[in-house]
């Protein structure tokens, strides 16, 4: 026994948490967003999600492979996963595949391998890559599904594949507008909802039509009569998948897998500031209830912010950090061109994060105490 | 509430980070047992902080117990007492509880057995039992002398501790650590609740040595029965200004600072020392060993130890003597090897692995931990910084830990201290939470050993620079003064062809200030013509037709009479004596020259001068103390070429032992 123990660096005692868990325990959190969106807008963005999956998690593979490095990190960590769930969660859901797949290539290898791989890459990879479509083209990344009732009955996993497939997609969209015109599922939805899902049950958001009121600065009316247009379909759904997404990252907050300053940070700056424009000039900007449920705000500010690789973890720095991105998501959304902004935001705010790292300081411990605090 | 009121009723504040690790306390409830006394004890020569002691005793050497070894000659030198009677088979190297399997001087002790005589005996150390009419220096080097080091694991001497306290005279809290934060360790606890009432005499005894305004025994709520003991001994013995105060499950809020920290809530600079904040803190058991030392005068040779993990048969804590070896404890504790086998000294958030078990338990050893197959997880795979934060959540210093582990990663010195390096305790909390599985601590520590050795070498070349700047300052000021004594020189034979033809040129004025070369002409022949009287004065009274003498006496009676020839002619008599006295002197120098050309010594010298006191008497005499000078210079000097030459050894070995210890 003697002189052949194996030796080992303190601290012997590990705790059992590892990146691939908190990963997947991200990933879970995101079981109840997936389920509702399926609800209200049918399979599509399952079957998205689905493609960027197997495109992420085989891009990373591929890309370590020709690195000669392990592959085995890859299902080890999950961290492609956790970038394909929410890019998939952020795309179109009846995106052309191609896209998705040019999407989740750009994002694992551009701009995560080159930059060295899991911890090393500067930009939130899912939001690069929506990013990079949404400029290459705008059309097809800015054409959402309408919220509609019985969404997961009308647009099945087989028309839904058929439509982001290519394959005869022009009976599937058929067949869902059949099935939308039919009577009894008009008869179960407002009257004034009727005309809009009508139309064609695609089309652009919220966001984007609000956009183009604003130069006839008929913002506020526009708002209103949406709001009575759609009061169930519309705003409710926004809600409930607000709702969810806020649920999930309460619970990753108190399995202290994200850090709780920033989405706090964001989302108290972000309110203030959308309502110090809404109050300024309520016809042409959105009122900060809006700008929080429409849009991709609450799901940005616990899933796309708080990604530590390219958040900043220091405590301190946390606070400015979602603060930074508030501040760039206003001024994009209300002066900018895009509608939704927490993909530039974020990534804006990812390009600041190691300037705020280094430009903040933790105090350190004893820092400020003198011997005479004994007698305070 | 001010904040004294605070620390007396006991609220607690907290610091931020820590971290929850399974507490695995199985012996708690073990009582304290005993193990049959080994057959050797080998006792390293340094068992704390600081320097070793010099050794006192020499192997084949019969110790008794309680017996000193070895000697403190300065501070930070704490003395080892032999645990058991026996004698001494070595002194020699030996390995050492230590990661990478140091050895070190080490006393190797082979135990009396029973019927064996001085079996048992004990040495009789003083005590002081009315400590309180004591003065404090004496207690402290009584501590010192007692060899009582901190137990808690750092070992730092704790009468250097206790001394600087008091002599500032400012311990405002005394705090006494008994919260054992450490997964399994159980050691104090047990001291606590079987000992609770000497744990109280040794407060009473720091008291009197610090005289703190309040006292508080911290332990954690997890340990209800040594809180109870201690809270019974505490009313019981009616201490005053005491309390003990319970404080939440959190490690590390046993390490010094922290436990300040949720006692008092000061936060104490790393680098500051607590004592300037008039905050004290020791361990229980530490404090157990005082109360020993200073009323039953027993040195610290015995200390509790947890014996845990599945890998023994039974486990417990035992109060063992010092440098009992860890691989028979576990041997008594039925350790059967699983097939990772695994030994950790101390916790396992900061004790450290063994390479052999052969090594002893120590002052600083509080726990050994033979893990099971499954039992403390082996380290994982690492992988990638996340930055996830975590580190920093879980820091008790405050600290950024994956910033600054990129820095050491990346070889940035400067920047990793500017980053808290130094404030770095090594608790492990940060490599414990890490999702990644990095390494954190053991980074840190080599990136401190790092450091250390940079200023090591750093010290080396700038001593070097600072010795060649010496050196060539001293050359220049030499070359300096040579040039300036040439110079000197030159502007003297310059000037003296220039005086003479100055004089010759203005003989009015030379004779007015009557210049050097004139003078010395003057005296030359006044001299001479003295030298001319004097020969011409001898001559008339040799021939006696000297009138002009107006002296009657004779030539003859001259003759018989020197005396008077003295008294009549004292300047011829003078330059006489002086010409016998340099004869004799010439003589005894040869004769000097040829002792000593023999090699005889002193003896010779005295002969010679006996000869010349034989041959003239007053030459002899006078001559006598220059001899005995010469004779003294060069056997001064020769004392100085053997000083030289000792001294040079001596650096050659000094020299020796420092690139041997730097070798290390």
């Amino acid at each position: 026994m003697s002189g052949n123990l194996i030796l080992e660096s303190a601290p012997h005692d590990l705790s059992v948490s590892t990146t691939g868990k908190v990963m997947r325990t991200l990933i879970l959190t995101l079981i109840p967003a997936l389920i509702a969106t399926t609800w209200f807008y049918g399979f599509g963005t399952l079957i998205t999600t689905l493609i960027t999956i197997v495109s992420c998690v085989g891009s990373e593979a591929l890309w370590l492979k020709l690195r000669k490095r392990r592959i085995a990190p890859v299902w080890r960590d999950c961290s492609a996963l956790t970038t394909a769930v929410l890019l998939g969660l952020t795309l179109p859901p009846l995106l052309p595949w191609y896209l998705s797949v040019i999407g989740s290539v750009f994002a694992i290898i551009v701009v995560k391998q080159v930059y060295g791989g899991l911890g090393q890459n500067l930009f939130n990879p899912a939001m690069a890559g929506f990013v990079f479509l949404l400029i290459s083209c705008p059309l097809p990344m800015t054409t959402y599904v309408d919220a509609m009732p019985d969404a997961y009955k009308i647009i099945t996993p087989g028309r839904a594949a058929a439509i982001i497939f290519d394959v005869n997609s022009a009976e599937a969209e058929k067949a869902i507008s059949q099935d939308l015109g039919a009577a009894d599922y008009l008869k179960r939805i407002h009257e004034a909802e009727r005309s809009v899902i009508a139309d064609g049950f695609t089309g652009s958001t919220f966001l984007v039509d609000a956009k183009h009121e604003q130069p006839e600065k008929n913002v506020k009316f526009f708002a209103e009569a949406k709001a009575s247009d759609f009061i169930f379909y519309g705003l409710l759904v926004k809600v409930v998948i607000a709702g969810c997404f806020l649920l999930g990252g309460i619970l990753l907050i108190v399995k202290d897998i994200i850090d709780w300053r920033i989405p706090l940070s964001f989302l108290g700056v972000s309110t203030v500031l959308t309502a110090a424009f809404y109050f300024a000039a309520p016809e042409l900007y959105l009122s900060p209830w809006h700008h929080l449920v429409y849009g991709a705000t609450v799901f940005g500010a616990f899933y796309i912010m708080t990604d530590p690789v390219t958040a900043v973890s220091k405590p301190s720095a946390a606070w400015i950090f979602g603060g930074v991105i508030a501040v760039l998501f206003v001024i994009i959304r209300n002066l900018g061109g895009y509608p939704d902004a927490v993909a530039f935001s974020v990534l804006l705010g990812n390009a600041c994060a190691p300037l705020i790292s280094i430009m903040t300081r933790r105090r350190e411990f004893g820092e400020g105490f003198k011997p005479e605090n004994i007698n305070d | 509430m001010s904040r004294w009121d605070k620390i007396r009723k006991g609220s607690l504040f907290s610091f931020k980070g820590g971290v929850f690790p399974p507490e695995n306390k199985f012996t708690a409830d073990m009582a304290i047992e005993h193990v049959p006394a080994p057959e050797y004890l080998t006792q390293p020569l340094k068992q704390h902080s600081g320097a070793p002691a010099e050794v006192l005793v020499k192997p084949g050497q019969h110790v008794l117990a309680d017996e000193p070894l070895t000697s403190p000659k300065s501070a930070m030198q704490v003395p080892i007492h032999a645990p058991l009677s026996g004698t001494v088979v070595s002194v020699a190297m030996s390995g050492i509880p230590h990661p990478s399997g140091y050895m070190e001087p080490c006393v190797k002790i082979r135990c009396d057995v029973p019927g064996e005589s001085g079996y048992g005996e004990c040495y009789v150390n003083p005590s002081y039992p009315d400590y309180q009419n004591t003065d404090r220096e004496t207690l402290l080097n009584h501590i010192n002398r007692m060899g009582i080091a901190g137990l808690g694991g750092a070992g730092f001497p704790t009468d250097v501790k206790l001394r600087s306290s008091a002599k500032a005279e400012n311990c405002q809290v005394l705090i006494i650590n008994g919260a054992e934060c450490e997964p399994y360790i159980t050691c104090d606890d047990r001291l606590m609740r079987e000992r609770a009432d000497r744990i109280i005499e040794g407060i009473r005894i720091l008291q009197y040595i610090l005289n703190p305004v309040y006292t508080v025994v911290a332990v954690e709520n997890n340990k209800p029965e040594a809180i109870r003991e201690l809270n019974r001994a505490i009313s019981s013995s009616g201490i005053p200004e005491t309390r003990v105060t319970e404080i939440p499950v959190k490690y590390p809020s046993g390490a010094a600072r922290n436990l300040i920290t949720v006692i008092t809530g000061i936060e104490i600079p790393y680098n500051a020392r607590s004592t300037a904040y008039g905050i004290v803190v020791h361990n229980v058991s530490t404090v157990y060993a005082v109360a020993d030392a200073v009323l039953r005068g027993k040195p610290l040779t015995h200390r509790i130890v947890t014996v845990t993990g599945s890998a023994l048969k039974k486990q417990g804590n035992v109060e063992i003597p010092l440098g009992y070896s860890i691989k028979e404890l576990m041997n008594h504790f039925g350790y059967t090897a699983p097939s990772v086998p695994r030994v950790i000294v101390g916790g396992p958030m900061m004790g450290f692995t063994i390479h052999d078990a052969n090594v002893p338990v120590i002052k600083t050893s509080n726990c050994i931990i033979a893990p099971g197959e499954h039992e403390i997880e082996r380290t994982k795979p690492q992988v990638n910084c996340i930055r996830c934060g975590r580190c920093a959540r879980a820091c008790p210093s405050r600290l950024i830990p994956y910033e600054l582990y990129a820095f050491c990663v990346a070889n940035e010195h400067e920047a990793a201290l500017k980053c808290g390096l130094k404030s770095c305790i090594e608790c492990g909390c940060c490599s414990f939470v890490c999702p990644s599985a990095i390494r954190l601590i053991a980074e840190f520590r080599q990136e401190k050993a790092q450091i250390k050795i940079e200023k090591i070498k750093k010290d080396r070349i700038n001593a070097a620079k600072e010795r060649f700047v010496l050196k060539q300052q001293r050359l220049a000021e030499e070359e300096r003064l040579r040039a300036e004594r040439k110079a000197a020189a030159l502007a003297k034979i310059k000037s003296k062809p220039a005086a003479a033809a100055a004089s010759g040129n203005d003989a009015a004025a030379v004779s007015g200030t009557e210049s050097e070369l004139e003078q010395r002409k003057r005296i030359a022949l006044e001299k001479a013509a003295a030298i001319k009287a004097a020969r011409l004065k001898a001559k008339a009274g040799a021939s006696g037709s000297d009138a002009s003498a107006g002296q009657t006496v004779s030539s003859e009676a001259k003759a018989e009479s020197p005396v008077a020839a003295s008294a009549q002619n004292p300047d011829l008599e003078e330059r006489k004596r002086i010409a016998l006295e340099k004869a004799a002197a010439i003589k005894a120098a040869r004769l000097k020259a040829k002792a000593e050309a023999s090699g005889t010594d002193t003896s010779a010298g005295q002969t010679v001068s006996s000869e010349a006191k034989a041959e003239s008497p007053a030459a002899a005499s006078a001559k006598n103390p220059d001899l005995e000078e010469r004779k003294r210079i060069a056997l001064e000097k020769a004392a100085a070429i053997k000083a030289a030459r000792l001294k040079a050894k001596a650096e050659a070995e000094k020299a020796q032992s420092q690139t041997d210890t730097k070798g290390e």
